[in-house]
């Protein structure tokens, strides 16, 4: 190996690793090893934070019993809605004001503008209405059994073909004038 | 009585003017500015082993500071049977080597990959100092540019051993000892290394360097 070359590799080496440390090196170890600086030790715990954060999350979005749709009920004489909280939230009862539950879904904001319509239209001393009785249970017949086959084979029948019985046409005035000359 | 007046004065004598094995076993106690001053004395030839090992300063710098800060709290476990600087240098290869291959610098490198590689090659493509001609100066720094991009380009082990070694801050002993190698190994790749790199610039049309 020549020594030209090598002493160009070495200066290609040299002005690679040509850097000074940082002059604060000294501090920021001191100041670790006495228990300040924690920035490099958090970044290994970055990404099992993230993936648990997000975890979290889908947990809380997915979670089973978070039905929208609740039945509306309405108290008698008072005109008011009251629509029951959905599950797991507080609901928010402000002094001498309606109940109504902080956050509801679309579908019971829907029923509650069909309702509150449905009592603008009405008296303005709405009667008492009863609830509604549940509906009668429907009762669906046994359907009768279906007759048994008497076909003893699917094959198709032959086809029977009667013949045809075309009586002999007339023959026209002119044709038949032709004939007798 | 005489061995003891013996051993007091040397005491002493490195508290007035502490040698590496004192500022050690006074770090060894406890003694934070002992430690403090140990880092002062290998601050550079940890950074430079570290930026072998990452190819990019800011890596460098976090995996010293994290170096040092292992070495203080493993200093009970020092025996001196290295030096206190190879010690040294062998936690810092080990931690660079963690951080070469952590998922940290893989996460770095997706959030700002042109960032990272242009600082990389923009340490690789750095300008050397004027030669002697114009025109040995024009080729000096296409050479050096081209071998920049070559080392950077060797394998792993090669490339390690020859910055290690062409750095001029550490002996064979300590690179081998940083590299968990045998002196022999180490030698040979480093030959290796710069036969390869011979091989290629050759191949590049650099023959007049001889």
């Amino acid at each position: 190996m020549s020594a030209d070359l090598d002493r160009e590799i070495d200066r290609a080496v040299r002005a690679m690793l040509d850097r000074e440390p940082p002059a604060l090196l000294r501090s920021r170890v001191l100041s670790s090893i006495e228990g300040g600086d924690r920035r490099w030790s958090i970044a290994p715990f970055a990404i099992p934070a993230g993936a648990l954060a997000i975890a979290i999350v889908l947990w809380i979005v997915l979670a089973p019993g978070r039905a929208v749709d609740r039945p509306v009920q309405i108290s008698a004489g008072s005109g008011d809605v009251h629509l029951p909280p959905p599950a797991g939230e507080a609901v928010v009862r402000p002094h001498g004001s309606p109940t109504v539950a902080p956050r509801v879904g679309a579908a019971v904001r829907r029923q509650r503008h069909v309702v509150a319509a449905a009592v603008a239209h009405s008296e303005p001393v709405a009667p008492g209405i009863d609830a509604l009785t549940a509906p009668a249970p429907l009762s669906v017949g046994t359907l009768p059994a279906p007759a048994t086959s008497t076909l003893s084979s699917i094959q198709p029948a032959p086809l029977r073909v009667t013949a045809l019985d075309v009586p002999a046409l007339e023959m026209p005035p002119n044709a038949a004038r032709g004939v007798e000359r | 009585m005489l061995l003891a007046h013996s051993i007091d004065r040397v005491n002493a004598l490195e508290a007035a003017e502490p040698g590496e094995p004192g500022l050690v076993r006074r770090a060894q106690a406890g003694d934070v500015e002992a430690f403090g001053e140990l880092v002062e004395r290998h601050r550079r030839a940890v950074f430079r082993a570290a930026l072998a090992a990452t190819g990019s300063p800011a890596e460098a710098e976090d995996v010293a500071q994290e170096a040092f800060v292992t070495a203080f709290q493993k200093l009970g476990t020092f025996r001196g049977d290295a030096s206190f600087k190879t010690w040294l240098l062998t936690i810092t290869w080990r931690k660079a080597i963690d951080r070469r291959k952590s998922i940290v610098r893989w996460m770095r490198r997706l959030a700002a990959p042109a960032a990272g590689d242009q600082a990389d090659r923009n340490q690789m493509e750095q300008l050397p100092g004027a030669s002697r001609t114009q025109e040995d100066a024009l080729l000096g720094t296409e050479l050096q540019r081209e071998l920049r991009t070559l080392i950077g380009a060797l394998p792993r082990k090669l490339r390690d051993a020859l910055l290690l070694a062409g750095a001029g801050e550490y002996s064979y002993e300590e690179i081998a000892a940083m590299l968990t190698i045998p002196v022999g190994t180490l030698k040979w790749r480093v030959s290796e290394a710069r036969r390869v790199l011979r091989v290629k610039l050759e191949a590049k049309g650099f023959s007049h360097v001889r």
